[in-house]
């Protein structure tokens, strides 16, 4: 039960939420707690053995932090902080060797939140004493699925008491927010990787370039939308919530270099990679900025995240090249008016990246070993088929969809709306609501019945 | 402020509502259709409701002139055919762009098979002919998506009327030229399924008959255009729209013989795999003659049977499998084979 099924979005969400609202005063807390396990059950019951998974996690991460306050001894906590990483790595191994192994989806950030936790205890923070709150940050699952990567002291912060809080505004903005995304998600992500799917499967035996560039763009764009959506999605419904988780700031048309790439849509794993390896790291050798093996770490967990094979550590090393470049440009960062390099780098960072997903969605398919069978010869017939899919106006309205999506994080439209006068204003204001409303009604009712398999499965390609 | 928390009100209480409606359709809906609170999960509802996927591929065909299921191509004027045919997996696109050609080995072994069967008829004094109906795709070309652009003329059924031009072998026809002409005043193809109409089975006729006659310089009852009314009605779309779901949405533009046209023949009999009708008023004097019409598809023979069957004296209709047996035990005048552009790999065998 993702956050993209119907069951999810038609039932629990709108229980849960009135639940919350009706016996949640001055128990906001405990109720997101009764709501984490609720979902957590329904989510498991597929493959309900994979329900030991999460208390386990709890488990260890309350004795561990516990026995690391007591005898305060750095190397046992580094290990102990390791072992639920190393734990995740061997899952994903057993679930990329054995196609049997059902493999308990959503495990890859309690994971790293466990090892972020017993860390962070490790380096002075206090170990929670209370078993039910630090249970309610494994469960709280909008951000347990893929993020956004929250600390458990920052979380514990935005779930104070005093902090949550169920008010018009707060669930005005989730529903935003939460529409958005789902119409990312599907509207676009979903029909971006469909056309993608659809297209290698015509057309990869013999390509052309124009057809190879096509499924690059495909799937750079589909990834991205699908995952932003995911994004914005949990932070919507953790506003339901009244916790206010804030949203992404991501748009794919500001990337130029594929450190922005990583830091936009993969932000959780380079918060992460960075607090947890990068630094440590850095601050044992003496260096304080080691950004080569800033890039490096971050590149690799990236790709280890989305794909957890050995195969994808090749695919670094082309990411690791792209982004020691642009750091080396200084087209990185605070330097971001150079428009015209920045422009073309991120053309580049498209491609690269793209090609990159192309071999990740090959990882262990037959087509993958016959690489070097492909041929440029007549393509016509791939061109027919690869038009006959995109015929129709379909593919065009999805991108313009994709293209509105992106107004209400656009700064211009910002600018635009404060100069408006108040009858144009709220006349803006009406228009993108309702705008915003009958999209996702259209998403729901045309869009959501082509895509049952994200019932049950976030991502295509992607092992969460 | 106040604008502002007019606008949420009105935002959270048209989202909930969304959501109530979907609760109620899709959970209540789900309910009262199985009449019990058991069974299926909501989500599988969802996903199974029947009327949420006929609005999916409505609004795919009509809004966004998609279709789907399926490797189906979409023609300009509610026509609809098919990249790689779903009964027998021909190729259909490739070979209309010329990327599915026979091997000069193949083209001889077709040549072969031709030329076999129709001695061994003719040494017997009976006329052979083999016909390919073209495929809908090939003969209504100012209907195919744009993309394709102008079919190539290295297609299957192209290469073969070329060598057997060459060789000289007239026994095979190949009627796509004159059905194009033809297909100019009335359009000869069912628009959602690749079969010929009333209209496409006077062609086909008419070019055997004109082959036969004027080879021949025997008299018969022809049927001439004028003698023949069609009339052309609206029905659900065919195979290709029902492959698509789309039957009720894209309609299919039947063209039938009127029912003024007599039907001056008694069918004697009407097995499986063989029809044999007789004329009403067979002369007793001149030539009987018995005309025996092998097809691979049923519909094919019900197209065909008013004008042959009103034409010639005793038809048998046949269904033409790969190894066809010997039509000589109805001692014929006149033996005629009728495969599709899609099946022309039966010749191979």
């Amino acid at each position: 039960m993702l956050f993209t099924a119907p069951a999810f979005m038609f039932v629990f969400l709108p229980l849960s939420v009135i639940f919350c609202v009706l016996f949640g005063k001055n128990r906001r807390r405990l109720c997101l707690t009764v709501v984490g396990i609720a979902y957590y059950i329904l989510f498991n019951m597929k493959s309900p053995e994979n329900m030991i998974w999460l208390p386990l996690l709890i488990l260890y991460s309350y004795f561990s932090a516990r026995m690391i306050c007591m005898r305060r001894n750095k190397p046992v906590a580094i290990i102990l902080g390791a072992l639920p990483v190393a734990w995740l790595i061997t899952m994903r191994a057993l679930a990329t060797s054995y196609l049997e192994f059902a493999y308990p989806v959503g495990i890859t950030l309690p994971a790293l939140c466990a090892a972020a936790y017993i860390w962070d205890i490790a380096y002075g923070d206090d170990a929670e004493r209370n078993l039910g709150r630090l249970g309610m940050y494994f469960l709280f699952y909008p951000i347990m699925l893929i993020g956004p990567f929250i600390g458990y002291s920052k979380f514990k912060e935005i779930v104070d008491e005093a902090n949550i809080e169920m008010s018009l505004e707060r669930c005005a903005l989730g529903i935003r927010l939460f529409s958005l995304g789902f119409i990312k998600r599907i509207a676009v992500g979903a029909v971006l990787i469909d056309g993608y799917k659809r297209i290698f499967d015509y057309s990869w035996d013999s390509s052309n370039l124009s057809i190879i560039f096509l499924l690059v763009v495909l799937i750079y764009f589909g990834a991205y939308f699908s995952i932003w959506g995911y994004y914005d999605m949990a932070a919507g419904i953790s506003q339901l919530y009244g916790v206010n988780v804030e949203k992404t700031d991501a748009n794919p048309f500001k990337i130029a270099t594929v450190n922005e790439y990583c830091a936009s849509i993969f932000g959780s794993v380079s918060i992460w990679t960075n607090k947890y390896i990068v630094s440590p790291i850095s601050s044992f050798v003496g260096n304080k900025d080691m950004w080569f093996l800033r890039v490096c770490v971050t590149c690799i967990c990236v790709l280890l995240f989305i794909k957890s094979e050995l195969a994808v550590l090749a695919l670094s090393i082309p990411l690791i090249v792209f982004s020691v470049a642009s750091l080396k440009l200084g087209l990185d960062g605070k330097r971001k008016k150079r428009i015209g390099p920045r422009a073309v780098f991120g053309f580049l960072t498209v491609m690269l990246v793209g090609a990159v997903w192309v071999f990740i969605t090959m990882l262990g398919s037959p087509q993958l070993r016959e690489l070097n069978e492909i041929t440029f010869e007549n393509a016509e017939y791939q061109t027919d088929m690869v038009l006959m899919s995109f015929s129709g106006l379909k593919y065009l309205f999805v991108i313009i969809v994709a293209a509105l999506s992106l107004l209400p994080s656009s700064r211009a439209v910002e600018r635009a709306h404060s100069k408006m006068n108040s009858k144009m204003g709220t006349f803006f204001d009406y228009g993108a609501v309702v705008a915003l409303l009958i999209m996702f009604v259209f998403t729901v009712v045309f869009f959501l019945p082509q895509f049952e398999i994200y019932n049950y499965k976030p991502f295509m390609y992607v092992l969460l | 402020m106040k604008r502002k928390k007019a606008l949420d009100f009105l935002l959270v209480t048209l989202f909930v509502g969304i959501l109530f409606t979907f609760t109620v359709i899709i959970g209540l809906g789900g309910t009262l259709k199985e009449g019990s609170l058991k069974g299926t999960s909501f989500n599988a509802r969802f996903y199974s409701d029947n009327a949420l996927s006929d609005f999916v591929k409505y609004v795919d065909y009509k809004i966004f002139g998609h279709i789907e299921e399926g490797d189906l191509l979409i023609g300009k004027d509610e026509w609809l055919f098919e990249a790689v045919d779903s009964e027998n997996g021909y190729e259909r696109l490739r070979d209309y762009i010329g990327a599915n050609q026979f091997s000069d080995e193949q083209l001889e072994t077709i040549m072969s098979t031709i030329s076999k069967r129709a001695e061994s008829y003719e040494s017997n004094g009976v006329r052979y002919m083999m016909v390919v109906i073209p495929d809908s795709i090939s003969v209504c070309s100012e209907n195919v998506p744009w993309y394709l652009g102008e079919q190539s003329e290295n297609t299957r059924l192209s290469q073969i009327t070329r060598l057997a031009s060459e060789c000289g072998i007239d026994d095979f026809i190949n009627p796509a030229q004159i059905m194009i002409s033809e297909s100019k005043n009335v359009v000869m193809y069912n628009n959602t399924e690749n079969t010929i109409n009333a209209y496409g089975a006077y062609c086909i006729y008419n070019t055997v008959v004109s082959r036969f006659l004027a080879e021949t310089g025997r008299e018969v009852d022809r049927i001439y255009r004028d003698d023949v009314d069609f009339y052309t009605r609206i029905t659900d779309g065919r195979r290709i729209a029902e492959l698509a779901g789309l039957s009720e949405t894209i309609k299919n533009r039947t063209v039938s013989v009127s029912d003024e046209m007599s039907e001056e023949y008694q069918v004697k009999e009407n097995e499986k795999n063989l029809v044999k009708t007789v004329r009403d008023n067979i002369q007793q004097s001149g030539i009987h003659e018995c005309v025996v019409i092998e097809c691979t598809s049923d519909w094919d023979r019900i197209q065909l049977t008013p004008y042959f069957s009103n034409t010639f004296d005793t038809v048998y209709y046949r269904e033409l499998s790969v190894h066809p047996n010997d039509a000589r035990q109805y001692e014929p005048t006149l033996v005629v084979q009728i495969i599709h552009e899609s099946e022309l790999e039966m010749l191979l065998e």
